[in-house]
């Protein structure tokens, strides 16, 4: 019964579905399905073998591992820029806060080399950590300064949008009722705040996984060191190694599914139905 | 007795520091906007400082050399080409997924949104599997002369694929939330689905469409690691301005790199301002001025994440 009465009256539907599953079939689903029949012809011996390559191996390790400490991070950041760039006004706010869409809107290879030429041996930065020993870039911290600037938009604006919608009259409430500023942050505030710190957290988990532009920049691109998955299939598409690409590609996508899917998922129960106009 | 009350004042003194703390909005302020001077500020600054670090004349000189200036047309041609199949597409997805329940729905508002998240190296290397030499489609594409891989289809392919989601992303929550009353009354009245889609839908969502449209632009402008795969690198042939910065920068060649990084900044500084303009139309004050003055809502936006 909802279906008709939600069609009555519309036109267009088949027309529009039509163009969008065309489209989308021709654009996107179909070059996927060609990674994964590619990666599944290839037999399970074959696959497991290339997949348990010791260099892959370790790629996916660290990818995954700074992905997540990056996304903690930049959660946390991101939640306390939000917070002071959303409930306080002090001069120059709003520019700082126009900023944070800055790594968003630049291709990766601007962001890289503007990361590399602050923290690198010889910039601004990386000069008084060079003097103490310190390298800061082209290893795995480069890695974890790379993601950083790349999660930071993602992590401060998923939070943000539930920072201007908190009510002023609970803060007041609970002060007047005796909460500490304590209480009124871990029982009032922070419940509110986590379905937008934790759908900041997986999306910038899962941006991570796949970050190539502004990463391999910073990270060096040291095999068993500092080469992240993106990389590594790079390389491997260079070498005209095709197989070993497809199946590292394929094994990457199913990251990336499973992780989207979870928070597709997951949505649901963090949200409670609280915030249904915020996706 | 004294001990209980000594331990009180401990407590309250304790939580009297605390407060003081905790309250202190200028840490949070410090934090936040220390951690931004050194992750943004600092090394988007130094981009400028080192671009013009030779003087203006070789600045402009790099901007104007053939290869910068070809990258350049190309890395416009191939966006524009995006952008508006992004819109296209954004458009009439939007209008099916909003206005229509049908199964697979909810599946296919997250297919759409999948590129956003997948590494773009494994978009580009999609395409490549797809059509490049040893692709399935290789054999009949290079029967008919076309080649797509290591050429610029290629690249506005990829380029597609990474921008299709962003138009119909915005639009989908903003049609969402203003429902379909009036269309449907456009309808009954008479209007076909063209005069609808004109007349009634799109002065609604045009500030959600400008939206998604620039933030389709700035993706599409900037896409650096698809285009890295399925380029080829063939100069003066398939090389975008992302590209070029790289090639540069690989080739010592750091004050051109950062000259043609200069470009990208001044094109994002005009992203963030037009979101800062659509995001003041949408505000809630204006929104309020307008249904006083009896206009009809416009429609709200979300962020790209």
């Amino acid at each position: 019964m909802q279906t008709l009465r939600h069609t009555r009256g519309i036109p267009g539907f088949s027309i529009s579905l039509g163009i969008t599953m065309g489209w989308l079939g021709f654009i996107f689903i179909i070059p996927v399905v060609a990674l994964v029949l590619r990666a599944t012809s290839l037999g399970s011996e074959t696959l497991l073998s290339i997949i348990t390559r010791p260099a892959a191996l370790y790629s996916l390790k660290i990818t995954m591992g700074y992905a997540c400490a990056a996304a903690i991070c930049s959660t946390i950041i991101g939640t306390c820029i939000a917070w002071s760039f959303t409930r306080y006004r002090f001069p120059f706010s709003r520019f700082f806060d126009a900023l944070i869409d800055l790594p968003f809107a630049l291709p990766g290879a601007v962001g890289g080399i503007a990361l590399a030429s602050v923290f690198g041996s010889n910039g601004w930065i990386g000069k008084q950590f060079d003097a103490v020993g310190i390298q800061l870039i082209y290893n795995q911290f480069g890695i974890f300064i790379g993601l950083l600037f790349v999660m930071l938009p993602f992590a401060v604006r998923s939070v943000q949008a539930l920072i201007q919608e908190l009510d002023e009259r609970e803060i007041q409430a609970a002060r007047l009722l005796g909460a500490s500023n304590v209480q009124i942050f871990f029982r009032i505030l922070f419940p509110q705040l986590v379905p937008g710190i934790y759908s900041g957290f997986i999306t910038s988990f899962a941006r991570g996984i796949g970050e190539y532009g502004t990463v391999i920049f910073v990270a060096g691109n040291i095999p068993y060191q500092s080469e992240v998955l993106s990389r590594y299939i790079y390389n491997k598409i260079d070498q005209y190694d095709v197989t070993g690409a497809t199946v590292v590609a394929a094994a990457l996508l199913l990251i990336s599914f499973a992780l989207l899917s979870l928070l597709n998922i997951s949505k649901r129960y963090v949200y409670g139905g609280a915030h249904e106009s915020y996706r | 007795m004294s001990h209980t009350v000594k331990i009180r004042t401990i407590r309250h003194s304790l939580g009297l520091l605390a407060k003081k703390i905790i309250s202190n909005r200028t840490i949070l302020i410090v934090i936040s906007i220390c951690f931004l001077l050194l992750l943004l500020v600092i090394p988007l600054s130094s981009i400028v400082v080192l671009g013009l670090s030779k003087g203006l004349d070789t600045f402009l000189g790099h901007i104007n050399s053939p290869s910068t200036q070809f990258s350049i047309g190309l890395t416009v041609l191939v966006s524009l080409a995006s952008v508006i199949a992004s819109t296209l597409f954004g458009v009439f997805a939007a209008w099916c997924i909003v206005h229509f329940r049908f199964w697979g729905r909810r599946m296919l508002q997250s297919i759409i949104e999948l590129p956003i998240t997948i590494s773009p190296i494994i978009v580009g290397f999609m395409f490549t599997l797809l059509y490049g030499k040893y692709g399935y489609l290789g054999n009949i594409i290079e029967n008919t002369g076309i080649t797509i891989i290591f050429s610029w289809p290629g690249l506005v392919l990829t380029n597609m694929a990474i921008t299709l989601p962003y138009v119909a992303r915005t639009l989908i929550p903003a049609m969402e939330s203003l429902g379909a009353d009036q269309e449907r009354t456009a309808r009954l009245l008479g209007a076909n689905g063209v005069q609808i889609f004109f007349r009634i839908t799109l002065p609604r969502i045009k500030w959600a469409l400008l939206y998604g449209i620039i933030l389709a632009m700035a993706r599409g402008v900037g896409e650096y690691g698809a285009a890295a795969v399925v380029s080829g690198l063939v100069r003066n042939k398939t090389v975008t301005l992302p590209l070029q910065v790289d090639i540069y920068y690989s080739e010592y060649q750091s004050v051109a790199a950062f000259a043609c990084a200069t470009l990208f900044l001044f094109v994002s500084f005009i992203t963030i301002v037009s979101k800062k303009l659509i995001d003041i139309q949408n505000s809630p004050a204006k929104r309020i001025s307008k249904k006083i003055v009896g206009r009809i809502d416009e429609s709200r936006i979300t962020t790209y994440t």
